[in-house]
């Protein structure tokens, strides 16, 4: 903090960006973005935009939705970043958060539409498919790789969970099980998921 | 329930998912403050989703970064662009000053206005409270007089309560004493106690006695004229003069202060016999 706090001082007397620390803390990032700083910008993306570009294109499983999920993202983020409250949960969670968020109400509105144009099936139902045999492309890297190693009954729940913005209580109905068992269970999934992680680190 | 059966209850999954309702969110986040190992447990499910997103981060499109900057700074530069024509009521920057002399006149002229107030309603006080004196020294005056009048009458009352006990006391002898040649308008009343002896006067009517001058009230016993006693008002019909055991007659001379023992007879004003 004190070092950031040098460098804080030096752009404010120089009113340019003149120093560019390669590595920032959240708490510093935040700092950033809060004073509009392109830096905090630059650093936001370069750490952050594959991570939240994956989570949305696991969501909306189109490329060309994803392009446009992931910039209303960005400006979210930009545009709301004295909402965020540190004591409900950390910075990172927040800005997965917003991608979910954002994806699950674009497939929303785009399913809502679709259904209005009587359309039989929206396009990235076509793109699930084309998505799981292009795994090999340098895009998709990694895609699907970890959860694969959790049991199918675990894969499924943090599926509807956390990519398509199921609630629990239609977890519950669609997989027949108590709200309760839903809830330990994905506590569980989610256990047995940072198991795995491990050897991501 | 306990730490870790709340823990392994899946709430904090829940919260982090957004699935948690408000009351479930607004009880974690409590907990979480207080419960060190319910915040761990938080702050473990956060990571372990944070590091899903990480190992599995997509690379995106060389050309996104700039399309997002550029978005943002176009968002920018429209919140400012609308700024300028949402404010045309607002003076421009040059006429800050201007503005501010505005204000300070109309400080200036606020506070003459408050002062000129404030010494309008000090005189009204003042004026008020002047006349309130005023009615008040009137009321004040209107009460003594009332004071006065009622000690008179209570006075006047106490001599009436007097003059009526004498009356109705059935051993009290009234003699009327009536004027004689010179004082015919004169009267007198003595009440004259036939139990006690004592002689009691009731001389209000006769005139006013000269400087130096006293009534004397006689008793004629057997032909003899037998002092008594002296008259003043305050003995009036209350104060025996004297104490008679015989008599007549009775008569009032007027006489030098302190008596004589002879009447002058003159100087006799009222006499009555029994």
């Amino acid at each position: 903090m004190i070092s950031f706090g040098m460098c804080f001082i030096l752009l404010h007397l120089e009113g340019k960006i003149t120093i560019i620390k390669t590595t920032y803390s959240e708490e510093e990032l935040i700092v950033l973005l809060k004073e509009k700083n392109e830096t905090g910008f630059h650093y936001l993306y370069d750490h952050y935009s594959g991570a939240l570009y994956g989570i949305i294109l696991r969501i909306v499983q189109s490329k060309e939705y994803t392009e446009e999920v992931i910039q209303d993202v960005f400006v979210k983020i930009w545009n709301s970043i004295h909402q965020y409250d540190d004591s409900k949960g950390r910075f990172y969670t927040w800005m997965i958060n917003i991608a979910r968020n954002t994806a699950i109400d674009y497939l929303k509105s785009k399913g809502f539409q679709n259904e209005l144009k009587n359309q039989p099936l929206p396009d990235f139902v076509y793109n699930t498919t084309e998505l799981s045999t292009t795994n090999n492309s340098s895009d998709y890297i990694g895609f699907n790789n970890v959860l694969e190693g959790l049991e199918v009954d675990k894969q499924e729940l943090i599926n509807l969970a956390y990519y398509q913005g199921y609630t629990q209580h239609e977890i519950s109905e669609k997989l027949k099980i108590p709200l309760g068992t839903v809830k330990t269970k994905m506590r569980n999934a989610l256990m047995k998921l940072k198991d795995l992680l491990k050897d991501y680190q | 329930m306990n730490t870790k059966e709340y823990i392994s209850s899946g709430i904090i999954e829940s919260y982090i998912l957004g699935h948690a309702s408000p009351e479930e969110a607004g009880i974690l986040e409590c907990v979480m403050k207080n419960n060190a190992e319910v915040k761990a447990a938080f702050e473990e499910a956060q990571k372990t989703l944070e590091h899903l997103a990480t190992a599995q981060a997509v690379t995106p499109p060389s050309d996104l970064k700039s399309k997002i900057w550029n978005r943002i700074q176009q968002e920018q530069s429209s919140v400012e662009e609308i700024r300028p024509s949402l404010s045309t009521d607002i003076p421009e920057a040059k006429d800050d000053g201007e503005m501010k002399t505005r204000e300070q006149i109309q400080g200036k002229t606020n506070w003459k206005s408050y002062a000129v107030a404030a010494s309008v309603l000090f005189l009204l006080s003042v004026a008020g409270n002047l006349f309130w004196m005023n009615s008040q020294s009137a009321v004040k005056q209107e009460m003594t007089k009332l004071a006065a009048e009622k000690q008179s009458q209570d006075v006047a009352m106490k001599k009436m309560d007097r003059k009526l006990n004498m009356f109705s006391n059935p051993d009290m002898q009234m003699v009327m004493l009536k004027g004689v040649e010179k004082h015919q308008d004169a009267k007198a009343m003595v009440f004259w106690d036939k139990k006690t002896k004592k002689v009691y006067l009731n001389a209000e009517s006769l005139p006013k006695t000269p400087e130096g001058m006293q009534y004397q009230l006689w008793a004629l016993e057997d032909g003899k004229p037998v002092s008594a006693g002296m008259y003043t008002e305050d003995k009036d019909s209350q104060i025996a003069l004297a104490t008679i055991s015989k008599a007549q007659a009775f008569a009032i001379t007027l006489e030098k202060e302190g008596g004589s023992p002879v009447p002058t007879m003159e100087n006799m004003y009222v006499m009555g016999g029994i």
